[in-house]
C-alpha cells in the first residue's frame, strides 16, 4: 500500500461532502455520481428555474445535442488526421462514455475537438492516402480530357492536335483545383459550422474562377499552338489507364469505415460493394475507350 | 487547507503515476478514474487531460484497454495494469519517493553550508 492511499481518504472525508466512488468502483457506484453531478449542473445553470424538472430536463437536452455536434467535428479532426476507422470508433465512443458519466459538457471536459483529436496522438493508417487518391484521381480525369480532345484529329487523319485557349485554362484550372483540394478539404470541413468564412471562400472562387472564364468565353476558339497528336494521345492514355491500375493495386478505394467497439469489420466486403469499387475505379478508362470508338465510328468520313 | 487546483506543472509531472496507481487495484474506466482522483484531492481531472495519458500508457504497453458491455448502453472502456505497467508503477513510486524527500529535505534545511 502506498502513501498515496492513506491521503486519499484524508481528503475525501474532509474535502467532500458529496461521496464520490474511489479506485475502481462499478457501474452502480458511478450512477449515484452521474445524477449527483446533474443535480449539481442544474443548480448552478439555472439559478432562478431550478425546481421543475422541466428546466433539467431541457439543460440536458441541449447539453446532449451539443455533445453530439462536438462528437461529430471530432470524428471529423480524426478522419482529417487518417485515423483509421476501428480508432476513431474507439476514440469517439470513449469521449461518450466519459461525458455521460460525468454529465458534463464535450467543451469542458476536452476543449475544442480540433485540439483534443491531436493530443490523442492516435497512429495515422496511411498518411496522405486521401490525397493519393484525389490526386491519381485528377490525372486521371485530365487525360481523359486530353485523349477526347486528340480523338477527333485523329479519327480525321489530322496529325497535329489545335491546342485552344479553352483548352490550356481548363487543363490549368484542374491541376490548380487538383494541387488546392487536399488543403482545401479541411478548410472547408472546419468552415461548415462558419457562414461568414463559407461566404468568404465563395466569393474568392468566384472572382478568382471569373477571369479564366471570361478569357475562356471571349478567346476560347484563338489557337495557342499545333502539337503531335498521337504521342499526346499515347500520353494521354497512359495518364488515364495508369491511376486505375494503381488504385486498384493498392486498394486505395476500399473504404474505412468507423467500427463501433466490439464490433467485428466484415472480413469480405459483399460482392455489391466490391462491385462498386471496382467499377468507380474503372470508370474513367471505360468512359474515354467509349468516347474514342464512338468518335471514330460517328466520324464523318469513316461512315 | 488544500488548494482548489494544483500548479499545472505539478499535475503533469505527478498524474501520469498516479493514474497508474488507480489502476493498480484493478481494471477501472476513465470517469472512474477521474472521480478516484478527485476524491484524492488532486481535483477535477478533465478528459482531455486523461484520455491522451491513457493512450500513451496504451501505446507503452503498461494498460490495456477492454470494452465492456453496459447494461442497454454503449458499454465502457476497461483500463488494466500489464506486468510491464506493474513494474512501471513500482519502479516510478520509488523514484518519485526518493525524489519527493529530496525536494521536501531541501526546503526544509536549505543549501548545504
Amino acid at each position: 500500500m502506498m502513501t498515496s492511499n492513506h491521503h486519499d481518504h484524508d481528503s475525501s472525508d474532509s474535502g467532500r461532502t458529496e461521496g464520490g466512488p474511489a479506485g475502481s468502483g462499478g457501474a452502480a457506484a458511478s450512477d449515484v455520481v452521474y445524477s449527483t453531478a446533474n443535480e449539481e449542473r442544474a443548480v448552478a445553470g439555472s439559478a432562478g428555474s431550478i425546481s421543475g424538472p422541466a428546466g433539467i430536463r431541457s439543460a440536458e437536452t441541449e447539453r446532449e445535442s451539443a455533445n453530439a455536434a462536438w462528437l461529430d467535428d471530432f470524428t471529423i479532426e480524426l478522419r482529417l488526421l487518417e485515423v483509421s476507422g476501428s480508432l476513431i470508433g474507439d476514440a469517439v465512443a470513449s469521449a461518450g462514455e466519459f461525458l455521460e458519466d460525468s454529465g458534463t459538457t464535450a467543451e469542458e471536459s476536452f476543449g475544442s475537438a480540433q485540439r483534443y483529436a491531436a493530443e490523442l496522438d492516435l497512429p495515422a493508417v496511411a498518411k496522405a492516402k486521401t490525397n493519393e487518391v484525389l490526386l491519381m484521381s485528377g490525372i486521371g480525369v485530365i487525360g481523359l480530357v486530353v485523349l477526347g480532345q486528340t480523338a477527333f484529329p485523329l479519327a480525321g487523319g489530322d496529325d497535329g492536335l489545335v491546342v485552344r485557349v479553352w483548352l490550356l485554362v481548363s487543363l490549368v484550372a484542374m491541376a490548380l483545383i487538383l494541387s488546392l483540394i487536399p488543403r482545401a478539404i479541411p478548410v472547408l470541413l472546419r468552415a461548415r459550422s462558419r457562414p461568414l468564412v463559407l461566404g468568404m471562400i465563395f466569393a474568392g472562387i468566384v472572382f478568382g474562377g471569373a477571369g479564366p472564364v471570361l478569357l475562356s468565353v471571349w478567346q476560347g476558339q484563338t489557337v495557342l499552338f499545333t502539337v503531335p497528336a498521337l504521342p499526346v494521345a499515347i500520353a494521354a492514355g497512359i495518364l488515364l489507364v495508369v491511376p486505375a491500375i494503381w488504385n486498384q493495386v493498392r486498394h486505395n478505394l476500399s473504404d474505412d469505415p468507423i467500427l463501433e467497439p466490439g464490433a467485428e469489420p466484415d472480413q469480405r466486403p459483399s460482392l455489391g460493394s466490391r462491385l462498386f469499387i471496382v467499377v468507380t475505379n474503372w470508370i474513367l478508362v471505360f468512359y474515354g475507350a467509349v468516347s474514342i470508338v464512338l468518335v471514330f465510328v460517328l466520324y464523318p468520313d469513316n461512315q | 487547507m488544500q488548494p482548489k487546483s494544483w500548479p499545472a506543472e505539478w499535475m503533469r509531472a505527478a498524474l501520469g503515476l498516479c493514474v497508474l496507481r488507480t489502476l493498480a487495484p484493478g481494471p477501472t474506466y476513465g470517469y472512474a478514474i477521474a472521480s478516484a482522483l478527485e476524491s484524492a484531492g488532486f481535483g477535477v481531472i478533465k478528459g482531455g487531460t486523461l484520455y491522451p495519458l491513457l493512450t500513451r500508457f496504451e501505446a507503452a504497453g503498461w494498460i490495456a484497454a477492454e470494452w465492456r458491455p453496459g447494461a442497454g448502453g454503449p458499454g465502457r472502456k476497461y483500463f488494466a495494469l500489464t506486468d510491464s505497467g506493474q513494474h512501471e508503477l513500482s519502479d516510478q513510486s520509488g523514484q518519485w519517493k526518493l525524489f519527493a524527500t529530496t525536494v521536501h529535505d531541501h526546503l526544509q534545511k536549505g543549501p548545504a553550508a
